[in-house]
């Protein structure tokens, strides 16, 4: 083997391992769990309207009371979310927020958002709570059913 | 019958044939003529590139490349990662094809490797190759998998912990293909990003075929010993043949299963060879010589054989199972059949060559 | 060092791997609490069940034609004929020996026509062989469907037509010979005198028949055409007669099996039935072009010691399974190598 052609060839598989990097980067999938929940940041009380139509990243938008909480399967880094009271007042809210590679579901706020909370509270890592375990134990113990590489969106 | 047309009936016998079947099948099985074009529609997207793949070791002289299924494990193998790693849509695919590009390589390296040994036996060699790498398939995915080799999302895994599950859903990167540039013609359905990819496939085949490698190869199929003399690394150049062709079965794999939308785990791979073959062959094709247009006449009539069978044999004599037997029967005859005529045809052509050689003397 | 180097290569590194690896399994068994009578019983009756199978090999392997991979051809002759006899519903030695008869007719038949086919393919007999065996299974698919037979032991039920997919020999002809002169050695050790008898009594059959001149003949077929045809021997005519040979003992074997196995299985059964015949024969040492009986006994008894002792053994030291997955490997392996050996031979 030459001296250039292995340069070539080390290069080649140089650019391979970077787009895969890259494709990793930009192709990472998430879970969204868009909240409509109170939330109590640095103490103040941040809630939600009556009614929000929600939209990510140009979706359907979906219409959420003030407990509640969707999924919304995404891929890649960079969102946006357009919240729209429906309620009253008209208010409209469309932001852009980030998600961290390696968080696999995320928890979006949609108070902190309206609210106009800083940045870093919009979107958390979502711990899912103890009693949880119950569901997922189910789905191990049956070999047969279909595995989702990510769960499918679904409205409580 | 004069003698071209002789000649040209046996060269195509085949595809004849299958064409006879299939005009008598169709009006026998009732179905809806857009159902039947849609679905021919999505089908040349999803397969069309499987076969493709076959195309170089033919022209390379090493016959039908049963060990496709090599590549097709490979694609496999890497959408299992992705999927495990959640990375979704087109970089999901993307990400596929190059964690399964090394892969592939090795395999059809070692591929190659082992058909130089049994020059003279290709076919069978691959045949039996593709089940024993099926065996370390299912050894790395159903005991491997969990345990040495990490698996991060515990929901791929068999309830006893390690292996991959019967099926993987592909919900993250279902149709990203198909969908991505959507044509909606006459209420059909039309996956144009597919087909560009499979056109981008034909024309680096195309174009592969002008270059030197290429040429070397063509020489290799017709003739092993002149080649040789030329100068041309013969053992080599059909270990690149294989290569090339276990890379794009890889390819293709993912194209075939992003559309379907799951992986079964044990078996997406395992007919994969015998349906890409069948449907070259009854495109046109024989053991020495492939085309393009051989490729797609063959994935449109092998299609509509599968979609036609078992309705027309529902209809004919109460049975859907026997249109499904019929099918598979066709499957499997049209490769015997090609098989033989091609050996049939060799066997006659060295007879006359030792005839010509005694000339008039003692015979 | 240069002995054992020699040794190996004759005896082939494969083949000792396998062998020591089914010592191993043996060594191992008694130390994890697998139950060695009961496993050993269980090899034996496996023999008894295979052996004409692979059997069956030999004559085409002699003559030249390779490895038969349309041993389903075989195997089809003698699923009819277990169907037809069981139609008639004869019981017992009848029964069985029915069974047998109308698959040699039915073995006879293919065979020769099969034959003829491959006279005209030389050179490429495996591959063709293969997706002969393959199409015949799918075209006896809808025959087992569409045929007239009427007995209820073996169609569909309710009023339904059509042949089902496992038909049970129970209170025909089962264990027939698994029986027969079989005895207890202790507990839970039974030896199947019967199937290995005849397993026995045809292999020394068929040693016999190559020791006498039409089997000499289609040896020389197989080892030296030029020489064959300059003898006078007509190289086609043998070749048939090899695979009508091949064709019948299938048909022989498929019998023996289910009466062992106690199920006629019919549908896609039949379809890769070849493959483990061909593994086991070169297991025992044959190539693609040269057989012997002591290949045959010899592959026979490692490979199904193989599929009998590693599910145990593993079984009982791992706790999983891999059985399946290991025979896949071994057995493919085994005929890869085989198919990967020759050249250098022949060269």
């Amino acid at each position: 083997m030459t001296a250039r052609s292995l340069i070539q060839r080390s290069c080649a598989l140089l650019g391979l391992l970077a787009l895969s990097a890259f494709l990793f980067y930009i192709g990472k999938g998430h879970t969204l769990l868009v909240d409509t929940a109170a939330v109590t940041i640095d103490g103040r009380e941040y809630s939600s309207a009556e009614t929000v139509s929600v939209s990510i990243d140009g979706r359907e938008p979906e219409s959420m009371g003030r407990a509640e909480r969707t999924m919304a399967q995404v891929g890649g880094p960079r969102h946006r979310i357009t919240i729209e009271v429906v309620s009253g007042g008209g208010q409209k809210v469309e932001q852009r927020f980030v998600i961290p590679t390696f968080l696999d579901t995320a928890l979006v706020s949609v108070p902190a958002i309206l609210g106009g909370a800083p940045r870093q509270h919009w979107v958390t890592k979502f711990v899912a709570p103890a009693a949880e375990d119950a569901p997922a134990e189910e789905m191990q113990q049956q070999e047969q059913s279909t595995v989702l590489a990510a769960p499918p969106a679904i409205k409580p | 019958m004069s003698s071209r047309l002789r000649v040209f009936f046996i060269d195509n016998a085949v595809a004849i044939l299958i064409l006879l079947l299939i005009a008598f099948a169709l009006p026998v099985a009732k179905l809806p003529a857009s159902f039947l074009i849609q679905e021919i529609l999505m089908r040349l997207g999803r397969d069309t590139f499987l076969v493709l793949a076959l195309l170089l070791p033919i022209m390379a002289g090493m016959g039908l490349n049963f060990g496709m299924v090599l590549g097709a494990m490979a694609g496999q193998l890497g959408l299992i990662f992705i999927s495990d790693w959640g990375i979704v849509g087109i970089p999901g695919l993307l990400l596929a094809m190059i964690i399964s590009l090394p892969i592939s390589v090795v395999l059809g390296w070692m591929c190659g490797m082992i058909m130089n040994r049994a020059k003279g036996r290709e076919m069978v060699t691959g045949f039996i190759l593709a089940f024993f790498m099926n065996g370390i398939y299912m050894m790395i995915v159903l005991y491997a998998m969990g345990s040495i080799i990490p698996i991060i999302n515990p929901e791929l895994l068999l309830s006893r912990g390690y292996g991959i599950r019967n099926v993987v859903g592909l919900d993250g990167v279902r149709q990203a293909f198909d969908n991505l540039i959507p044509l909606h013609v006459a209420g059909l359905k039309i996956p144009v990003f597919s087909y560009l990819i499979i056109a981008a496939g034909a024309a680096l085949l195309i174009w592969f075929r002008s270059t030197k490698l290429g040429q070397d190869m063509r020489a290799v199929g017709q003739d092993r010993g002149v080649s040789a003399s030329a100068g041309i690394p013969v053992e080599r150049t059909r270990i690149l043949a294989i290569m090339i062709s276990t890379v794009l079965a890889g390819i293709g794999q993912i194209i075939f299963l992003q559309n379907l939308g799951t992986i079964n785990t044990t078996s997406s791979h395992e007919q994969i060879g015998m349906f890409s073959i069948a449907a070259l062959l009854i495109g046109g094709a024989s053991v020495t010589k492939a085309s393009i247009p051989n490729v797609i006449i063959g994935v449109i009539l092998f299609h509509l054989l599968f979609l036609v069978s078992p309705m027309a044999g529902k209809n004919l004599i109460g049975s859907g199972m026997l249109g499904e037997y019929f099918r598979q029967f066709v499957s499997y005859g049209v490769i015997a059949l090609a098989l033989v005529l091609y050996e049939w045809k060799r066997v006659t052509r060295e007879n006359d060559a030792r005839a010509t050689l005694r000339g008039g003397g003692a015979a | 060092m240069e002995a054992v180097r020699r040794f190996i290569s004759s005896f082939g590194l494969p083949r000792l791997l396998i062998t020591v690896f089914l010592l191993l399994l043996f060594a191992v068994a008694p130390m994890v609490g697998v139950d060695l009578p009961s496993s050993l019983s269980d090899v034996l009756i496996r023999v008894g069940m295979n052996g004409i199978m692979v059997l069956a090999m030999v004559p085409m392997i002699q003559s030249g034609c390779g490895l038969n991979f349309g041993l389903s051809l075989g195997v089809l002759a003698g699923l009819l004929g277990s169907t037809i006899s069981i139609e008639t519903g004869a019981v017992g030695m009848a029964g069985f020996l029915t069974a047998i008869l109308v698959g040699q007719g039915f073995g006879a038949l293919f065979g020769f026509g099969y034959g003829k086919l491959l006279n005209r393919v030389k050179g490429g007999e495996m591959m063709i062989a293969t997706y002969v065996g393959f199409s015949s299974v799918m075209v006896m698919c809808i025959a087992w469907v569409v045929l007239p037979f009427k007995s209820p032991t073996m169609i569909w039920g309710y009023g339904g037509s059509g042949l089902r997919t496992t038909i049970s020999v129970e209170g025909f002809w089962r264990h027939i010979l698994d029986d027969f002169l079989a005895f207890r050695l202790g507990q839970g050790f039974k030896v199947p005198t019967g199937a290995l008898l005849v397993f026995l009594l045809v292999a020394l059959a068929v040693w016999a028949f190559f020791h006498l001149k039409l089997g000499t003949a289609i040896t020389a077929v197989g080892l030296n055409p030029t020489y064959a045809k300059a003898s006078g021997i007509n190289i086609n005519r043998m070749r048939i007669i090899s695979v009508m040979m091949s064709t019948m003992l299938g048909a022989l074997g498929i019998v023996v099996f289910q009466q062992s196995f106690g199920f006629i299985q019919l549908y896609d059964g039949p379809l890769y039935m070849a493959f483990p015949a061909v593994a086991a024969i070169l297991i025992g040492g044959a190539s693609v072009n040269k057989a012997t009986l002591v290949h045959v006994i010899i592959g026979t008894m490692l490979y199904q010691g193989i599929l009998t002792m590693t599910p145990e053994v593993f079984n009982a030291v791992l706790k999983i399974d891999m059985s399946d997955v290991i025979r896949v490997i071994v057995s493919n392996g085994m005929i890869l190598y085989a198919l990967t050996r020759t050249m250098k031979v022949a060269k």
